[in-house]
């Protein structure tokens, strides 16, 4: 997943043709980031339209090729977040009881679900803590960088994210 | 999805690894639509975001130049003929005639009264009225509605037959036998004359031409000026940019306009209210006591009946709060009125009995006369509000724009007719106040449609 280094100048001239190679490099890998982050395929082709749009409007600030992969990793996640935050805030799901919930679940069970599997249980968890999961567990955020992007408390994204892990392994647990 | 299904995770991985690992770095492919709508709308931004300072300067000459051609062979192909036809004459031999005096030939009666010879040995003159006609190398002009004499241009074309010499009583005018050939040119459209000369110097030229003699006469100045008046209401859509996004507001005017027009030209100016809105953004910060975590209490034991070596807890669960805080957005819809009064130039590019169509062009002023900011809906409960931010950009006072206008108008009655206007804007000086991002751009485009009162007709028939 990469493109020539003609590609990329002709995309900072805003060449169509080099524009749309850009989009069918990163494309794919973009639209699971944008799935991770979103509850539905619709949502994340939004969020995906909406990142690539950012990436042509400022790739001029990109200072090499070698670059544009975090870059653009960065762009997405970030127009991820800013839809998040436009859609909803930290709501609790009420209809969850996280004080009277077993956590045990046998590993060799989970070994048996494929990656869309998984998927769709990270998209049936509340969009609050499927944001702070997928920053925490899979981009590799930590708590503090957590509080500083959603603008909310160390404290809260730590919660957050407790939570996070409970829904989904009661999730799994009804599943397996 | 499209990708194949596989198994991901081994035993001895937690739920971290897990999905690291199996959903990390999973590609997926995204429907084809996307890529559609993503580049129409790569398009729609470039081009809303045209303006004559990204455009290479190549491209700008080619277009200038291009308009200039397409101009000059519109301008050429709808111009009717002003210059006179001589050649529908009758050619006569040099030698037989005598050339009149100019002030013989300014002295003829009006073209279509014979002279006066009663009781006199004269030849009968041989007077004749006719339109000119088209010639082997001119255009044919459409004759004018009678009556109708609004630029007042006359060609006589006076012949001389014979050189007799006069006979004694007679006068001048009888004496010479000659055959009046008189043309003219009624209605003459004044927007011919304006393309050439506004304001000729001379109202009666004379000459002569292979025996004939030409009177070019011009009773009165060709340019015809009038006021008018139009009411309309216009929707207009304004694009903002700022930091690289692009946001749309929704504006809507109701305009009256009034304008002088001087032959092709026109000056327009008026007074438009408009009414418009946008989102006020808030930001809350506030405090909530809310489960963080919880503990078990044993309130009990006893022993496993079946495994008496065992000890069965009997937990209850307590949950702990703690005071957490919360972030939220609230977007609330302030409304904005202006005023506007614009100065425009205006030029007639084509004219005919019931359409016209124009372009104009110039400067505005926008005034913002009223706002009414609706407050956020804060609704927290078992919690308080720490700030209350508000992130609206606030609204200049004044800011001026260029204008440019297409201008088409239908005449139904002789002063009444409805006039349909899209028009352009830009925005010299931005109607919001710098943000973080800077000074947003903006641009607008809307359609101006309304009725047009004419006080004062137009040198030609509507």
């Amino acid at each position: 997943m990469t493109i020539t280094a003609e590609v990329f100048d002709q995309c900072l001239q805003n060449e169509p043709r080099a524009q749309e190679a850009l989009y069918q490099a990163y494309a794919s890998r973009m639209y699971g980031l944008c799935l991770r982050y979103t509850g539905s395929r619709m949502e994340a082709e939004d969020i995906l339209q909406e990142g690539f749009i950012k990436v042509f409007q400022h790739l001029t600030s990109v200072h090499s090729k070698e670059h544009l992969d975090g870059w653009i990793c960065k762009i997405m996640i970030n127009t991820a977040l800013t839809h998040y935050t436009n859609q909803l805030k930290f709501k609790n799901d009420e209809s969850i009881n996280f004080d009277t919930f077993d956590t045990t679940i046998s590993e060799d069970a989970l070994s048996k679900l494929s990656y869309k599997e998984l998927l769709r249980i990270l998209q049936g968890i509340p969009a609050g803590y499927r944001t702070i999961f997928n920053l925490y567990v899979i981009d590799g955020f930590n708590h503090k960088e957590i509080g500083e992007i959603l603008g909310i408390a160390e404290s809260t994204s730590k919660s957050q994210l407790r939570k996070a892990k409970i829904t989904m392994k009661k999730i799994l647990t009804r599943i397996l | 999805m499209g990708q194949s299904t596989n198994n991901n995770s081994g035993p001895g991985k937690n739920l971290d690894e897990l999905f690291r690992d199996a959903i990390g770095r999973q590609e997926f492919s995204p429907s084809p639509k996307v890529w559609k709508n993503l580049n129409w709308k790569l398009l729609i931004r470039e081009l809303a975001h045209f303006n004559f300072t990204n455009v290479p300067g190549l491209a700008l000459v080619s277009a200038t130049a291009g308009l200039l051609i397409i101009a000059s062979m519109t301008f050429w192909a709808l111009r009717p003929n002003s210059s006179p036809s001589t050649s529908a004459t009758t050619e006569v031999p040099a030698s037989s005639v005598v050339k009149p005096s100019i002030q013989q030939i300014i002295s003829v009666k009006p073209e279509t009264k014979p002279p006066s010879m009663a009781g006199k040995q004269v030849a009968k003159p041989l007077s004749e009225t006719k339109r000119l006609t088209a010639s082997n190398n001119t255009p044919v002009r459409k004759p004018a509605p009678a009556g109708l004499i609004a630029a007042n241009t006359r060609i006589e074309n006076t012949l001389t037959l014979s050189s007799e010499p006069k006979s004694p009583g007679i006068t001048d005018q009888a004496v010479t036998t000659k055959r009046e050939s008189v043309a003219t040119i009624q209605a003459m459209d004044p927007l011919e004359f304006s393309s050439f000369d506004f304001t000729p110097s001379v109202d009666t030229i004379s000459f002569v031409r292979s025996g004939e003699v030409f009177k070019y006469v011009r009773e009165n100045a060709a340019v015809a000026s009038f006021f008018s008046a139009n009411f309309g209401i216009a929707p207009e859509m304004e694009l903002y940019r700022s930091g690289g996004s692009t946001t749309r507001e929704f504006n809507y005017w109701a305009n009256a306009e009034f304008a002088y027009h001087f032959s092709r030209f026109s000056i327009h100016t008026g007074l438009g209210l408009g009414y418009t809105y946008d989102e006020g953004i808030y930001r809350m910060q506030y405090r909530s006591n809310d489960s963080v975590s919880f503990y078990k209490e044993v309130v009990g034991y006893y022993t496993d009946p079946a495994d008496p070596s065992k000890i069965i807890y009997i937990t209850r669960n307590h949950s702990i709060y703690d005071s957490v805080t919360h972030i939220a957005d609230d977007r609330t819809r302030n409304r904005y009125t202006y005023l506007q009064v614009p100065l425009l130039l205006g030029y007639t590019v084509f004219e005919s009995q019931k359409f016209c169509l124009g372009i104009e062009a110039g400067p505005a002023i926008s005034f913002l006369i009223s706002d009414k900011k609706a407050l956020p809906y804060i609704d927290i409960p078992n919690g308080r509000l720490i700030q209350l931010q508000d992130n609206t950009p606030s609204k200049q006072f004044t800011n001026w724009q260029l204008w440019v206008k297409l201008s088409i108008e239908y005449q139904f009655t002789r002063n009444w007719g409805i006039v349909v206007k899209p028009y352009y804007k830009y925005f010299l000086t931005s109607p919001s106040q710098s943000g973080e991002n800077g000074s947003p751009s903006a641009q607008a485009f809307g359609v101006d449609v309304g009725i047009q009162y004419l006080f004062g007709r137009k040198s030609h028939q509507k």
